[in-house]
């Protein structure tokens, strides 16, 4: 393909058209296409056209941009990059797992307890950048296509909801002492453990993904 | 009789043109567009979000394969896809023989 030709410039207006977030079904279909635009004007040039009006007329007989980039759209190219099953909790139960987190912080700093030690500030900030960093994984848009993906990042978004339930309990209940740290410590591993089957399930998908499968 | 097969012939002749030989998206609407005679001259851009969608319900895969030493996405059906192309087809020609039917009156 020719970086400044006609296909170049129809492929980048269907980019723009399409919009963002992009994940692989979209970015794939911008592939296909513009695969398809260089194969037409290959066989164009074949016939005895110029590379320039080969592109062009390549260009001119795919359709439009923007009925190009309708019609993916209503193929479903841009819907459920990521499900809302997956977000919402995944999303929801890292945010109040954050909000939990502060709470427990500000609490080791003005009441000096329950987490009232550094290695507990630690554990807890391990645990929170943990839980981000599988969030992310999992929110992925290649994570989001793959079911066993999928199904890991909805019980790692149960347990962070879960855990902020735990933690909101004993807040109320005036139970944050020293059993705390072991309730932190079964999250982390908890959540941990989570991230590296999500991890495993995702290096997994973008292998076969690569393979071609 | 569905009224989908008459609505949405699209489908089944990409179901069948697959079913007689894996393809990718450029190769499949220049055999469309030969196999009917040029009839089915189609914006070429109409062909991926109907693969998408044959391959959304199972119908049909894909994957990247090497094809004239370039990397192609290359669609085939899959076993639900063979049997819906044979049921299509049969609605077709049902379809086809009611139209028939008429016409000659």
């Amino acid at each position: 393909m020719n970086e400044s030709g006609p296909i170049a410039a129809w492929c980048a207006a269907l980019d723009d058209a399409l919009g963002r977030p992009r994940g692989p079904r979209a970015r794939r279909a911008l592939r296909e296409v513009a695969d398809h635009l260089d194969d037409a004007a290959q066989a164009l040039e074949i016939d005895g056209a110029g590379r320039a009006e080969a592109e062009r007329r390549a260009c001119e007989r795919f359709g439009t941009v923007e009925a190009t980039a309708r019609l993916l759209a209503a193929g479903g190219v841009l819907a459920g990059e990521i499900p809302i099953w997956i977000a919402v909790p995944l999303w929801g139960g890292l945010g109040l797992s954050v909000a939990a987190g502060l709470v427990f912080v500000f609490m080791a700093f003005v009441h000096a307890g329950p987490a009232g030690g550094a290695v507990e500030i630690a554990l807890l900030l391990a645990v929170l950048t943990t839980a981000c960093l599988f969030a992310r994984l999992q929110l992925s848009a290649a994570a989001a296509e793959r079911s066993e993906v999928a199904a890991a990042g909805a019980l790692s978004g149960l347990m962070l909801a879960g855990g902020f339930g735990l933690g909101i309990a004993a807040l109320v209940n005036g139970a944050l002492s020293g059993d705390m740290e072991y309730y932190l410590v079964l999250r982390a591993a908890l959540i941990a453990g989570t991230g590296c089957v999500g991890a495993v399930a995702l290096i997994r998908a973008r292998r076969r993904a690569a393979e071609g499968s | 009789m569905r009224t989908r097969s008459v609505h949405s012939p699209l489908d089944a002749m990409l179901l069948s043109l697959l079913n007689s030989a894996p393809a990718h998206g450029y190769a499949l609407i220049s055999r469309l567009r030969e196999a009917s005679g040029g009839a089915f001259d189609l914006p070429e851009g109409t062909i991926y979000p109907a693969l998408q969608k044959l391959e959304a319900e199972g119908l049909i895969e894909s994957g990247w394969r090497q094809v004239d030493n370039r990397r192609r996405r290359v669609y085939a059906p899959t076993a639900k896809g063979r049997a819906t192309l044979d049921r299509r087809v049969a609605e077709w020609r049902e379809y086809l023989a009611a139209v028939d039917m008429v016409m000659a009156r």
